[in-house]
């Protein structure tokens, strides 16, 4: 479970064990466990980390690529995961290296591959990680990798003036993943939801749409 | 022991001993009971903190007399915390169990004591 998710689900516990305990609150004994409980869980929230380092990235879609929360197409998956992998392995030779070839292959390593870890769901996605590292290092720069690529997605989604000035920051190598990305779930009408660590994201058919043809007219 | 994990098996999953076990206790107040007395003579009924130190029992209670209200709030609160794991969404099984069954206690007493005996002569 990611950062944010898990800051998302105590939250909601918190909300909820608070409505329990002022339903219970005048019963001498019922609200003092609760009491408790309360106290614990906000103490909890307040020693969960600020930031997250882990390697992982979690992706919901829904739209034409999924049926509720009950699955996703694998011929959606297998298209949209390589772009996405290459942009997290782009970044990440970004943050180590400071720079990436134009194209052409890219350095083999097999620390930066991801996996498959988990189906989560809500709707339905999939989460990716990085699990051959032993490295704290590289497991910090693949993270920050992959919040860059949500930072590359999320101005997708934003207003012109942030997308033209993505547009002008992403490596070439990104673009041209970023665009196959992007066409996969357009093409599935899909809305597209990532969190890694406490971020989170949300991009909207309609924008995505508007702002795929603008790269397109780009290009 | 051989045998199937019916509730979630951090042993396995999480490669490490439970912490503790969760419990509700939904309880009659019927004649009403000495609050001051189970205060003193047994806080950890009503402490989760005191019996989670004392028993490794999160414990929690119910009285089902005092609010209809509370309680379908309450039976609604804690199945869903307990029927789900929290990190994947993944059900786990709660099991219930009859209180004031004296038959049952000696007889579940009485294997558990046959457990620990086996367990010592195999050391």
């Amino acid at each position: 479970m990611s950062l944010f998710r898990e800051i998302e689900s105590l939250k909601s516990e918190i909300v909820d064990t608070e409505q329990i305990y002022a339903l219970s609150k005048e019963h001498p004994l019922m609200s003092i466990g609760l009491k408790e409980r309360l106290e614990h869980l906000k103490s909890k929230m307040e020693s969960m980390p600020k930031e997250s380092f882990e390697p992982k990235i979690q992706l919901l879609f829904s739209g034409g690529a999924v049926i509720g929360s009950q699955g996703i197409k694998s011929s959606f998956v297998s298209k949209a995961l390589n772009p996405l992998q290459e942009m997290i392995k782009t970044q990440t030779a970004l943050v180590r290296f400071g720079n990436v070839s134009k194209r052409g292959r890219q350095k083999k390593s097999k620390k930066a591959e991801l996996y498959l870890t988990s189906l989560p769901i809500g709707s339905f996605g999939i989460e990716l990680s990085q699990l051959e590292s032993d490295d704290l290092l590289e497991a910090h720069d693949v993270s920050v990798a992959m919040k860059q690529v949500m930072d590359i997605v999320q101005n997708s989604c934003l207003g012109d003036d942030q997308f033209e000035s993505m547009i002008e920051n992403t490596p070439r190598r990104n673009l041209s993943n970023l665009k196959t990305f992007l066409e996969e779930v357009k093409n599935e009408n899909s809305v597209i939801k990532m969190e890694s660590g406490k971020r989170d994201l949300r991009c909207q058919k309609s924008v995505l749409r508007r702002h795929f043809q603008g790269y397109l007219l780009l290009k | 022991m051989a045998g199937w994990k019916f509730m979630s098996d951090v042993e396995q999953v999480e490669n490490r001993s439970p912490r503790d076990i969760d419990v509700v206790t939904f309880y009659l107040s019927h004649p009403p009971l000495d609050t001051t007395k189970i205060l003193t003579d047994f806080p950890e009924f009503v402490s989760s903190d005191m019996s989670k130190t004392k028993y490794k029992t999160d414990h929690y209670i119910v009285d089902v007399t005092y609010s209809p209200f509370v309680i379908v709030e309450n039976t609604r609160y804690w199945l869903q915390l307990f029927t789900h794991c929290r990190n994947n969404g993944v059900w786990r099984g709660m099991l219930r169990l009859e209180l004031n069954t004296d038959v049952d206690d000696q007889q579940a007493l009485t294997i558990l004591n046959d457990l620990e005996n086996e367990l010592v002569s195999r050391n």
